[in-house]
């Protein structure tokens, strides 16, 4: 079985370690013998929406954020449908932003986003750094864990979910106590970590939704999971 | 009178820092003198003979600070510097007023800052430097500087209210700091032009890979790290500027020293630096470019360079046991990148201790080290040792770049961990300790303290 992962604007969309988590999601496919394709999806590329199961969108700075969002309007229709046929996207800070509705800077104009997630997000001035612990439904541990750098409050409108409750950080916006986003099998998160290769049941569970797509229910292999949870213990505890 | 009352509380402050012994009142004084009067810095700075010199770059301050220190001794210039570390506003006015009179008068002819990125508006505003060498901006601790494009944008403003006369050093490898030149200032730019190092391939941790007037993605011709090369824009043309001072041929020496033949218009210099690894060389072309612009001979600069050993954890040397010992330290991608391909520089497996803190002084976010080639590192690994606060997510970064677990070992007690690492070396075997800040701090206190291992200067 093999997938092919999409990931979006590696060089320009890259910051704070976020391909930490193209590498776990494709070492934990090879660890079980799945074979994974890895596609940068640069600048003028035009995305085939059939081809990729799983696709990652990190986060850049403001400059390269704008270019990302001109870019990205030749594959809206591609990636709405996508997303609509079940393709699998993690998208963190920047990116997930630009899965939004629109980026609303402080002094500038609006920076519009792929619409794909019914999200907006308002520019602030309050820098919201810091470790985070999110308590999540959508995996048995119950906990994902990682560290956010952002200035952007990120507001969720109907029919998208938050990925889960902040025990300890600020979340989409500091505000309502939730943090990131789900619509189909896309989520969003301001996380960082990088968020994948510790939390190895979240990327497990990205991974399951990527082989569904392609190939239906498939059960995956157990691996050893000590090196993932001892880290993952330590920044749980970390402080805030 | 306020001058006189800040600095009559500055010395009473480092007087009992020392005398309850807590520490060297690096910052202290500053502080509070500068509550009392905070043109404190700006005063002092006027009393130097000759003036100020500011060296600041993400990778390249405390460097670069000695070299020019050791070339100003050369050419018997007296001058007083900030001690590594202390290179905010507080611990550049604390280095004044350590040595400046009741009265606020200074015997010194220069003063040499090595300066925080962030901090750069601010100390150069306060003391109208003279010189001003800007090395580089790599990715490192965004948490705390916010993003490197705002950097470059206040260092350009900064460069724009700079007095006239001042003479601007900057690094033309570094598209994103040559960019900030000014037409009508006093700009010296210093380069590469040998092309035997150059990379084939933009680093995953590189930050600058677009112009950063049009951001269009740059071309180079030749990529000596990071996003350091000769490069030009292929939509607004934007180009690596030309050299006033160019390093024509670099020799890297294994762990021992470079060698280089620089050019400046017609006439060539050769020198020779005990500083390994190629990324030295922008720290010999920039001191040299200050001592050059200061008149000092060719012959004294040699000299000055000459005699620079490594600061404090950059590579420096010493004996643990019976064993030699090379620190190391790291503190980010582009960073930590340069050290494994130094470690690669005699194509011998090591066996090496990475240490990983995450106190502010090494940035809160761990995130960075997914950034890092650890790919490439496992494979001059032989064996690896990690400790630090934040040990276990290394574990997890090995295990992803495919490192075998058996070969690797966690301990956090450092005397332990120590112990077993040097009983893991062969006879004639060097060790390889590479910390983050505050860890290397910590492993420092250990083997000075606790005398677990025998440590003497090689």
């Amino acid at each position: 079985m093999k997938l092919n992962i999409g990931y979006l604007y590696p060089n320009i969309m890259n910051i704070y370690g976020d391909r930490g988590n193209v590498i776990a999601f494709a070492k934990r496919c090879e660890w079980r013998g799945l074979e994974t394709e890895i596609t940068d999806l640069d600048i003028n590329t035009t995305i085939d929406s059939e081809k990729y199961d799983f696709y990652f969108f990190g986060g850049g700075q403001d400059k390269e954020q704008i270019l990302a969002s001109k870019d990205l309007r030749k594959n809206k229709a591609n990636l709405k449908e996508a997303v609509e046929k079940g393709a699998v996207i993690l998208s963190v800070c920047g990116g997930y932003q630009l899965l939004g509705n629109y980026y609303q800077p402080l002094k500038s104009e609006k920076l519009m986003g792929l619409g794909i997630l019914n999200i907006k997000t308002l520019a602030s001035n309050d820098r919201m750094i810091g470790n985070i612990l999110i308590e999540s439904g959508l995996i048995n541990s119950k906990k994902i864990v990682g560290f956010e750098n952002h200035s952007g409050k990120t507001y969720l409108g109907e029919g998208v979910k938050p990925l889960g409750k902040v025990l300890k950080g600020w979340g989409n916006n500091g505000e309502d106590g939730f943090e990131g986003a789900r619509y189909k099998n896309v989520f969003g998160t301001y996380m960082h970590g990088s968020v994948l290769p510790k939390n190895n049941e979240f990327c497990d569970l990205l991974i399951k939704l990527a082989l569904k797509r392609r190939y239906g229910e498939v059960e995956l292999k157990d691996l050893d999971n000590s090196a993932e949870e001892n880290a993952r213990k330590i920044a749980e505890n970390i402080k805030q | 009178m306020r001058l006189t009352l800040a600095i009559i509380i500055a010395k009473l402050a480092s007087f009992f820092v020392k005398a309850l012994n807590q520490g060297q009142a690096t910052s202290l004084p500053g502080l509070l003198a500068r509550k009392i009067d905070p043109k404190v810095l700006a005063k002092l700075s006027r009393k130097l003979k000759k003036g100020v010199i500011i060296v600041s770059g993400t990778n390249g301050k405390t460097t670069p600070t000695r070299l020019i220190s050791n070339i100003l001794k050369e050419a018997n210039f007296s001058f007083i510097h900030n001690r590594a570390g202390a290179n905010l506003l507080s611990g550049v006015t604390s280095s004044l007023l350590e040595k400046c009179s009741i009265t606020g008068s200074l015997n010194q002819d220069w003063a040499i800052f090595e300066v925080d990125e962030a901090t750069v508006p601010k100390v150069a505003e306060q003391t109208k430097p003279k010189v001003i060498v800007l090395m580089n901006l790599f990715r490192d601790q965004l948490d705390r500087y916010g993003e490197l494009e705002k950097l470059a944008n206040l260092w350009r403003e900064t460069i724009n209210n700079l007095p006239e006369e001042t003479k601007i050093i900057l690094n033309a490898d570094d598209p994103l700091v040559s960019s900030i030149a000014i037409n009508n200032k006093n700009i010296y730019f210093y380069g590469v032009n040998n092309e035997n190092y150059k990379i084939e391939k933009i680093a995953e941790s590189a930050d600058s890979k677009n112009c950063p007037n049009c951001k269009e993605p740059l071309v180079y011709s030749a990529l000596f790290y990071s996003h350091i090369g000769k490069y030009v824009c292929p939509k607004c043309g934007l180009k690596r500027p030309n050299l006033n001072l160019s390093a024509e041929e670099i020799r890297l020496n294994s762990f021992e020293n470079i060698e280089l033949k620089l050019r400046q218009n017609t006439n060539q210099l050769d020198l020779k630096a005990y500083l390994p690894g190629f990324y030295n060389a922008y720290n010999v072309l920039a001191s040299t470019t200050v001592g050059l612009n200061l008149n000092i001979s060719e012959d004294k600069i040699k000299q000055g360079i000459k005699n620079t050993k490594a600061a404090f954890g950059r590579l420096e040397r010493f004996k643990l046991d019976n064993h030699n010992a090379i620190l190391m330290l790291v503190k980010n991608p582009t960073g930590f990148n340069e050290v494994i391909r130094l470690l690669e520089i005699d194509g011998k497996k090591k066996k090496i201790i990475i240490t990983l803190n995450d106190n502010i002084p090494d940035g809160r976010d761990i995130s960075w080290i997914w950034d890092v080639d650890f790919e490439r590192l496992i494979k001059t690994a032989d064996y690896i040792f990690v400790a630090g606060q934040r040990a276990e997510e290394l574990v997890l970064r090995l295990k992803y770049a495919g490192f075998n677990l058996n070969s690797l070992k966690q301990e956090k007690d450092y005397c332990k961990l120590l112990e077993i690492s040097l009983a893991k070396l062969d006879n004639d075997e060097t060790l390889y300790i590479l910390p983050t800040y505050s860890s290397m701090l910590d492993l420092r206190k250990v083997i000075a303290e606790k005398g677990c291992v025998k440590k003497t200067w090689a």
